[in-house]
């Protein structure tokens, strides 16, 4: 598949500047979805040959992001079907874990941390990418780009060849799937 | 009254202020009385804050960063 056409960036002149501006982004969301150092790397160098060959053609208004994220992507899932290495059993759905009157199966706990008032320690970052890693792909995907990448729903839809009602889904399942995951680590510890 | 699995399927919409207003306060009442969906609700925004706080430019591990260099300095060399 030819990759998408970026229409605008600051034409980066030397390869440090390449390296340094681009291939940190890069590997970080290859890493997230594919959760594995070396298909990280083979999808770094691949995007990072198409921004080098692509560089003269580099021109217009906008969108350079949306083009890394989406031939990050693009690369990340063509890697993931070359390794055949999708997953082909049920996917667990949050939703079913409910007594049969709608109620909760188990105690819910609040949790100690505030995001907004401390920095990620590396300690939690590293709970967060180990949950990450941990979610089906298809949920994986959606949340990496809406959640960590910040991307709005209508351009994950677009990337991933998704509606926006099934992103919409899969994302609400990944977030539940994650706070479940993360629960056992950040909850107070009764009285 | 809604039930707890209706809330936590609504959750989506719940945070993201986009639930019509007569479910939004139906989820509100049942707010009141369950505090196992007040520590959903809450710890669902928490984990969506904490995901959007992960750096997205940590650094490469060093033998792929240099691996990576050479690739793409001889990429530039032979013109792209």
């Amino acid at each position: 598949m030819d990759a998408p056409q970026p229409t605008r960036v600051d034409v980066p002149a030397s390869v440090e500047e390449v390296f340094h501006d681009y291939a940190p982004r890069i590997y970080n969301l290859a890493y997230r979805m594919l959760s594995n150092e070396a298909d990280a790397e083979d999808v770094t160098q691949d995007v990072l040959l198409q921004l080098v060959r692509n560089l003269d053609t580099f021109r217009g208004e906008s969108a350079f992001p949306t083009w890394l994220h989406r031939v990050t992507v693009n690369a990340a899932l063509a890697h993931r079907r070359k390794r055949a290495s999708h997953e082909q059993h049920r996917v667990y759905d949050p939703l079913d874990s409910f007594l049969e009157d709608g109620s909760h199966a188990a105690p819910v706990r609040n949790w100690f941390v505030q995001p907004e008032r401390d920095a990620l320690d590396r300690e939690t970052r590293t709970l967060i990418d180990q949950a990450i890693a941990q979610l089906p792909e298809i949920y994986r995907d959606v949340y990496v780009l809406a959640d960590v990448e910040g991307l709005p729903n209508a351009d994950i839809a677009d990337i991933l060849g998704l509606s926006l009602s099934a992103v919409k889904s899969r994302l609400h399942r990944a977030r539940l799937l994650m706070r479940n995951a993360l629960a056992p680590h950040f909850e107070e510890v009764p009285a | 009254m809604i039930c707890c699995r209706e809330v936590v399927e609504s959750l989506f919409d719940f945070v993201s202020g986009e639930l019509p207003l007569e479910l939004c306060q139906r989820i509100e009442g049942h707010l009141k009385v369950c505090s196992h969906c007040v520590c959903i609700v809450e710890t669902y925004q928490v984990t969506i804050k904490l995901s959007r706080q992960l750096p997205k430019n940590d650094s490469l591990p060093r033998s792929c960063a240099q691996r990576l260099r050479t690739t793409i300095e001889r990429a530039m060399k032979a013109g792209g």
